[in-house]
């Protein structure tokens, strides 16, 4: 059966990108780029917000373009040279988040969470829902109600609600609906080395691989994906992965920095990775061993560069790479994250040079793959 | 078809043993039913059912896939131990129901038996009485002999429930496996209407096998069939006794669902949403966070991505030798999608939309 | 086919590091096979490729890794903490003597004894190498080291490290040397990283594309004092998988298999448990899907620095796999 060419994306000009088109264009300032994809509202499965900023970001710099049937960003980036090595790289666009599951006749709001939300962060915390970021409170009994066993406990997720000020079912049902998806009302920073803001998982990526699509490494062939609902078990990158059949890896994410004090004073030997050392390469996660040929080209990379690094610890976790790398006959693949602290809650903190070295490793290493290097 | 000839196709359906990777007898039931319903059926590999009933469009002719899972849960027979047997679950089954059910063993013939639990007094002291029961406390009975039960029976052997399904209430239908003997029946209502509606796709239905382990032939049929649209027709927890929460539960016999969330495309939804006021099918939206539990899961991911759509018919008691479903939700699930399939047309991909 | 199974335990593989394993099944399967070639993620494939036109396209598949343990972290005072690798027995783990790739060796302590090992996690564990603080440690972040413990006999049985797969590789090798002759295309592949969810052998699937498969390695035996209930035990022939947790065998596979041990009369046990999962699994969802089947032999004390097999049960599915690939398919 013929195959229906993927779909291409249908370029709506707004009058700011038509006015934007007659103006020489300029890369886009990162730090603008990710405080937008910050902001935007992403969770898994609705990332059309993220997906607008993506493509308005390429329009016009690059003709193979395609959205598939899960929502990802597909780019083809022409190499210069032929027998060029068609390298996949991915970040994810969607965010850990909310979904409005019913409303109550008090016009509370009833939900779950998406992806791995750190429930320890939602009491009291400001939400926007829905597409129009209404504003939201999810709201817990005041401590001069509860008594001390009541405190001492975690409170389940079924007895949260989020409060949008409807005083009914029908005046809360004329703004919102099961299905919404919600996310935290997190307004990006960037100060000094600080960037804190929510999804920094994986903006951060996807600022970067933007930066690298407008301006591809010219020996590989650069098979950009931007994959949506890898915070529901990577499903975006299995099928980017299988249509791209591509004859290697990258991965662009975020990654814990959980390198706090500990209470006892004793040393932290689970820190994950350090805030302030560099990108994090990942020798093995929970679902993939990197492949040892691209390890080694990162590191080289790094020296030769002068880049610093760090070695992301061996453990749980996963990123896109575990999905790419067992796709068709197998991926090699490896993974590359901007160290952040407090990921999957209301605001993370990363710092400026963690991610712009992240960014200029991937490109050094890409810059030395070739077909030799994967022998 | 009235609610009582429903009923007798589902029974018919019903009857037929079909546990995870030995579904056989369904298969070959369903075979039957459905042949004058298609222009071509195959047998996948891993045993799944599919087939094609060409529509009328020009080629080359999109294609639609639905699946409804054949398998049902049951048991195996782990060991043969003086006559009684010891039993491990095929698919999520709660060790709690099952005392007091009566079986059948499939082994060199078929044998009647009765699961029981240990007698309390020979239970490990240290496990109190009022912890549950768990599969390693269980026996079946087969009134045998233990040279006759080795004869009969082995280690692997199948063990299905034996109740009888029975009509009651408002039109409802109490039995086993109804998850998805449901979801089949109505698929094959949805293909009884298709020969009198004029189809411009392709429709491809599959009976699936291995829902209830590991989504084994959905991924595999849905590879092999490579669809340009997937719908998966499941089971969902209907609302019965109190104390489930309300919105995981769906009232019965008042409509089907439309799943909603990552798994589901949403433009997809959109217009089910829309057949479904065409054709006057009442319905509800099921949002699911996370992964659905269906072959719609595997569906979506399977290729280079395919829209994937979950119709549910609200289920009483699932997993169990007695689930319930109301027989107008069956049939409205298949006037369902006979109103899709038959509103597909040429230009139905280009416009369909995430946004 | 004792000395094939000591040179293939003794050799260093954890998932993702299976170089030496890769060098001596190469070795011993030169001259054998029409061709013998290595994929992306490092899965070897020796393939018979004649075939009658009845002939079917089969694969037969056993791991090459072992369990391990990576470091993740070396302290202030020199100690390597790590992470395990595939389903490591952390019971088995404390006292236990390891060996890094560059044949360093350690032992694995365990913080504060007193409190006795029920109930531990991995991050109270560590390696000693004899090293007294982190300047200038032999160790660094991603090193990886296996039990050391080299094949002993006993009896019948066999002890040593790493038999889980190993077993299955010199079975597979040994196999293809007896078979003089067979109807089928036949795909004998040599998996990696089986221990950290079976990732070989579904690429490898995708590759070869089998109609049947059928893949052979330890699985855990019920003959231990206390063990959970599993009817499979050491001594009573390979097991011939129906289910086990990630899967249930295609019952006309299982048939096959039953029916040329009663032919050949070889002794053999059927598995039907609720644990374990191997290559079968990931195979049988490959493409549009792959008829799968399994053979499995005991084997006590899994994952751990002295797992225990029974050479009989081996030799005896050395046997049944002859006699599957040297006869036609009987469905």
């Amino acid at each position: 059966m013929p195959r229906k060419p993927p779909q291409r994306t249908r370029a709506t000009k707004s009058p700011a990108a038509r006015r934007k088109a007659a103006a020489p264009w300029r890369p886009p300032d990162l730090i603008d780029l990710a405080r937008r994809l910050s902001e935007a509202s992403g969770v898994s499965g609705d990332e059309a917000a993220v997906r607008r900023i993506v493509l308005e970001s390429l329009q016009g710099r690059t003709d193979q373009v395609s959205v598939d049937a899960l929502g990802n960003i597909l780019v083809r980036c022409r190499p210069s040279g032929r027998r060029a090595l068609r390298v996949m790289v991915a970040a994810h666009l969607d965010e850990v988040g909310l979904i409005i599951v019913a409303i109550s006749s008090d016009g509370m709001l009833r939900f779950e969470t998406v992806g791995g939300v750190d429930e320890r962060y939602l009491l009291g915390k400001a939400v926007w829902v829905g597409r129009d970021h209404l504003p939201g409170v999810i709201g817990v009994k005041p401590i001069h109600l509860s008594g001390p066993a009541e405190v001492a406990r975690a409170v389940p997720v079924d007895s949260l609600r989020i409060d949008i000020g409807a005083a009914s079912k029908e005046a809360a049902s004329q703004w919102v609906q099961p299905g919404d998806r919600v996310v935290f009302a997190t307004r990006f920073e960037a100060r000094g080395q600080l960037l804190l803001g929510k999804a920094l998982d994986d903006r951060l990526g996807v600022a970067s691989l933007i930066s690298l699509v407008l301006d591809p490494p010219a020996n590989i062939e650069l098979l950009a994906a931007f994959t949506t609902q890898e915070e529901v078990g990577l499903r975006g990158a299995q099928v980017a992965a299988y249509a791209l059949n591509p004859q290697a890896a990258l991965v662009l994410d975020t990654t814990p920095a959980n390198d706090l004090p500990l209470g006892d004073g004793s040393e932290n030997a689970a820190y994950n990775t350090k805030l302030g050392a560099g990108p994090a390469v990942y020798l093995a996660d929970r679902g993939t061993l990197s492949d040892r040929r691209l390890v080694s080209l990162v590191v080289e990379a790094a020296r030769a560069e002068g880049l610093p690094f760090q070695f992301r610890q061996p453990g749980g976790g996963t990123t896109d790479a575990a999905a790419i790398h067992l796709t068709r006959e197998g991926i090699p693949s490896v993974s590359l994250s901007v160290p952040a602290r407090y990921l999957h809650s209301p605001r993370s903190l990363a710092r400026r040079e963690d991610w712009l070295n992240t960014l200029r490793l991937s490109r050094a290493a890409l810059a030395r793959l070739a077909p030799d290097k994967l022998r | 078809m009235d609610d009582a000839q429903l009923a007798a196709v589902l029974k018919d359906l019903l009857n037929e043993p079909g546990l995870s990777a030995n579904e056989g007898p369904i298969r070959e039931r369903l075979r039957q039913v459905w042949r004058p319903l298609l222009d071509e059926i195959t047998v996948s590999r891993l045993g799944s059912l599919h087939g094609r009933k060409r529509g009328q469009g020009r080629e080359p002719r999109p294609s639609i896939l639905i699946a409804a899972h054949m398998d049902s849960v049951g048991l195996m027979v782990e060991q043969v131990v003086s006559g009684f047997l010891r039993v491990r679950p095929i698919g999520w089954l709660d060790p709690r129901i099952l005392p007091g059910q009566p079986v059948t063993v499939h082994g060199r013939r078929e044998v009647p038996g009765l699961l029981v639990p240990a007698p309390a007094a020979l239970l490990d002291p240290q496990q109190g009485a009022e912890q549950a029961i768990r599969f390693e406390d269980l026996w079946v009975d087969l009134g045998l002999s233990a040279s006759e039960a080795a004869r009969l029976v082995r280690p692997g052997d199948l063990i299905a429930f034996a109740q009888l399904p029975f009509e009651m209430g408002d039109g409802l239908l109490a039995g086993k496996a109804l998850d998805d003997r449901a979801g089949l029946a109505a698929l094959t209502l949805c293909l009884m209407e298709l020969r009198l509606r004029a189809h411009s796709w392709d429709v491809m239905v599959a009976a699936t096998s291995g829902e209830e382990e590991n989504l084994a032939g959905a991924r595999t049929s849905s590879f092999e069939i490579h669809p340009d649209l997937a719908v998966a027709v499941d089971a969902t927890l209907a609302a019965g006794p109190p104390g489930q929460p309300e919105h995981k539960v769906f009232p019965l016999g008042a409509g089907i669902t439309l799943g909603w969330g990552p798994i589901i495309h949403p433009g997809l939804f959109r217009q089910f949403e829309q057949a479904a006021r065409r054709a006057e099918v009442p319905f509800f939206t099921e949002v699911m966070p996370g992964r659905t539990q269906t072959d719609a899961d595997a569906l979506q991911v399977a290729v280079e991505g395919i829209p994937t759509m979950l119709v549910s018919i609200p289920l009483r008691y699932m997993h169990t030798p007695l689930e319930v479903v109301a027989l107008r939700d069956i049939r409205r699930a298949g006037r369902l999608l006979a109103e899709f399939c038959a509103s597909l047309d040429e230009g139905f991909l280009q416009r369909l939309t995430l946004e | 086919m004792k000395p094939l199974i000591a040179r293939l335990a003794d050799a260093y593989g954890p998932s993702g590091k299976e170089d030496s394993l890769r060098q001596i099944v190469r070795s011993e399967l030169k001259g054998l096979s029409d061709y013998i070639s290595e994929d992306p993620l490092g899965n070897v494939h020796a393939v018979i490729k004649q075939k009658t036109r009845a002939g079917r396209k089969i694969m037969v598949s056993a791991p090459m890794d072992e369990v391990g343990l990576i470091v993740s972290h070396v302290d202030d005072h020199g100690f390597a903490r790590f992470s395990p690798l595939g389903d490591v027995d952390l019971l088995q783990c404390p006292g236990a003597r390891v060996r890094f790739g560059d044949g360093r060796m350690g032992v694995i302590g365990m913080a504060d004894r007193a409190r006795g090992s029920a109930r531990r996690s991995w991050s109270e564990l560590f390696i000693d190498v004899g090293a007294s603080d982190r300047e200038n440690h032999p160790l660094q972040v991603g090193d990886t080291a296996v039990f050391a413990s080299p094949l002993e006999e006993a009896g019948a049985a066999l002890i040593g490290k790493g038999l889980n797969g190993r077993i299955g590789v010199a079975i597979l090798i040994e196999t293809l040397r007896r078979l003089k002759r067979s109807p089928h295309e036949v795909q004998f592949v040599f998996t990696v990283q089986e221990q950290v969810g079976q990732r070989g052998a579904r690429t490898a699937a995708f590759r070869l594309e089998p109609e049947i498969a059928i893949s052979v390695s330890a699985i855990p035996s019920g003959d231990t004092p206390g063990a959970p209930h599993l009817a499979v035990g050491l001594g009573k022939g390979p097991a011939i998988k129906v289910r086990d947790a990630s899967l249930l065998c295609d019952p006309r596979v299982v048939r096959w298999m039953v029916q040329r041990a009663e032919e050949a009369r070889l002794p053999y046990q059927l598995e039907v448990s609720d644990e374990g999962a191997t290559g079968a699994a990931e195979i049988q969802r490959s493409r549009a899907g792959v008829i799968v089947g399994s053979l499995g032999i005991p084997c006590r004390y899994l994952h751990g620095p002295a797992e225990m097999a029974d050479l009989n049960d081996a030799e005896n599915a050395v046997k049944l796999l002859t006699q599957l690939l040297a006869l036609p398919v009987p469905f």
